[in-house]
């Protein structure tokens, strides 16, 4: 079973992401993990209606553009955006998605979408920065201390 | 006794010059339009009005009265018929909105068409009719598909189906308002086409397309995503543009 799978890990990421909603009130969010033995990005947790865009389009670490934004560690933050208003889509005017990144290595990607506008700028941009490392530098350490639990494994026997 | 009196019009025509007599000589070779008129009409498309074609072959008939000269010994009609069907092909190709370069190139097609026809025994691909012109294949589907532009079907006419039953143009229009399930099986199979096509471009043209297309985004917003300026995209939307064509023609050709 992969850690991100276990029930603790699956409140820390409900929790996380509560916490930002709080902070930053945004309409929907979704969390992925980047998995390097499969070189895929996996949803983890979301929140409201998950709204990855060009959804149907294959990068090479998987679909959408929260998967091109790991392969790439490039924040993208569109703070006034007037979104498919022909096919009724929902009204996101603020769409941010953030590589999770610690030494480096990309460990996956956070999406938030608000129906303002530069719902995400300013000292909201700095607070969602600072959670954001935070579980980024948890899921990190629980990654390497399954990397540090398989090379002892490897060693013992 | 006829020729004596035609003779002696045609004198009294190019020595006055009268108006009276030249709508005598006018009247006397109407028939020759009618019979030019006539027989081109027979190859052209059943939009072409019989009447238009008279009316420019009269122009033709009255063109070759001033000119003719009985001195130089040639019958009026030998001279003159060149002249209607001549004024006649002016006249089409004023009614016509191809260009000549369209019309001969699609008379090549079909010279081409009949030739690999006969050589192969069996109707000739686009690819086979393509190489016999010389020509890439993205371009033959440009003719192809500038030529189906330049035809024109006249409402009021009417088919002839494999039962020789009649129909009029007027009962095949379509009607927009009813669920067309053959235009959305069409459309559902474009949009596969259309998102396998997508997936050949490289990436940054994909993003650009995707984004635009289905997101919806502005060239500005796209150009923030991919951190390039908004003119910039739009070249690189251009250029997916082409390739996006490129690819599709080709599929629908194959």
């Amino acid at each position: 079973m992969k850690f991100y799978e276990d029930e603790h890990w699956k409140a820390i990421f409900h929790e996380f992401l509560s916490k930002l909603k709080d902070e930053v009130h945004y309409e929907s969010s979704s969390l992925f993990i980047f998995e390097s033995n499969s070189q895929a990005l996996t949803e983890v947790a979301k929140s409201g209606d998950v709204i990855d865009f060009i959804s149907s389009v294959n990068f090479p670490l998987g679909k959408g553009l929260s998967a091109w934004v790991a392969q790439k560690g490039k924040l993208i933050y569109l703070a006034d955006i007037h979104r498919g208003s022909r096919h009724g889509f929902s009204p996101i005017r603020s769409y941010l998605s953030m590589p999770l990144e610690i030494n480096d290595r990309i460990i996956g990607v956070l999406n938030l979408c608000h129906v303002k506008p530069r719902a995400f700028s300013g000292k909201r941009m700095t607070l969602i920065q600072d959670l954001t490392k935070q579980i980024t530098r948890k899921i990190y350490n629980r990654i390497y201390l399954n990397f540090i639990s398989d090379g002892e494994k490897s060693i013992t026997y | 006794m006829k020729s004596s009196a035609n003779q002696h019009l045609w004198q009294e025509y190019k020595t006055n010059g009268d108006i009276n007599i030249r709508d005598q000589l006018l009247v006397q070779y109407l028939p020759l339009v009618k019979y030019v008129a006539g027989k081109m009409m027979f190859s052209l498309p059943t939009c072409v009005d019989y009447n238009d074609l008279l009316s420019a072959g009269v122009m033709g008939l009255m063109g070759g009265l001033e000119r003719f000269k009985p001195e130089q010994g040639v019958k009026f009609e030998t001279f003159v018929l060149p002249r209607i069907k001549g004024a006649i092909l002016d006249e089409l190709r004023t009614l016509d909105w191809a260009p000549r370069s369209l019309r001969s190139k699609a008379r090549q097609l079909e010279r081409a068409s009949e030739h690999l026809e006969k050589k192969l025994g069996r109707p000739a691909s686009a690819i086979e009719i393509a190489d016999e012109l010389n020509m890439k294949i993205e371009d033959y589907g440009h003719v192809v598909r500038e030529l189906s532009k330049a035809s024109l079907l006249s409402l009021d006419g009417s088919r002839v189906d494999d039962k020789e039953k009649t129909t009029s143009m007027y009962d095949l229009l379509e009607n927009t308002e009813t669920d067309n399930p053959q235009r959305k099986l069409e459309k559902y199979e474009m949009k596969l086409v259309l998102i396998e096509a997508i997936e050949e471009l490289n990436e940054q043209e994909k993003i650009v397309m995707a984004l635009y297309y289905y997101e919806e985004l502005t060239l500005k917003e796209i150009g923030q995503v991919l951190n390039i300026t908004e003119s910039r995209v739009s070249q690189i939307h251009s250029k997916a543009l082409d390739s996006l064509k490129s690819l599709l023609e080709s599929e629908v050709i194959n």
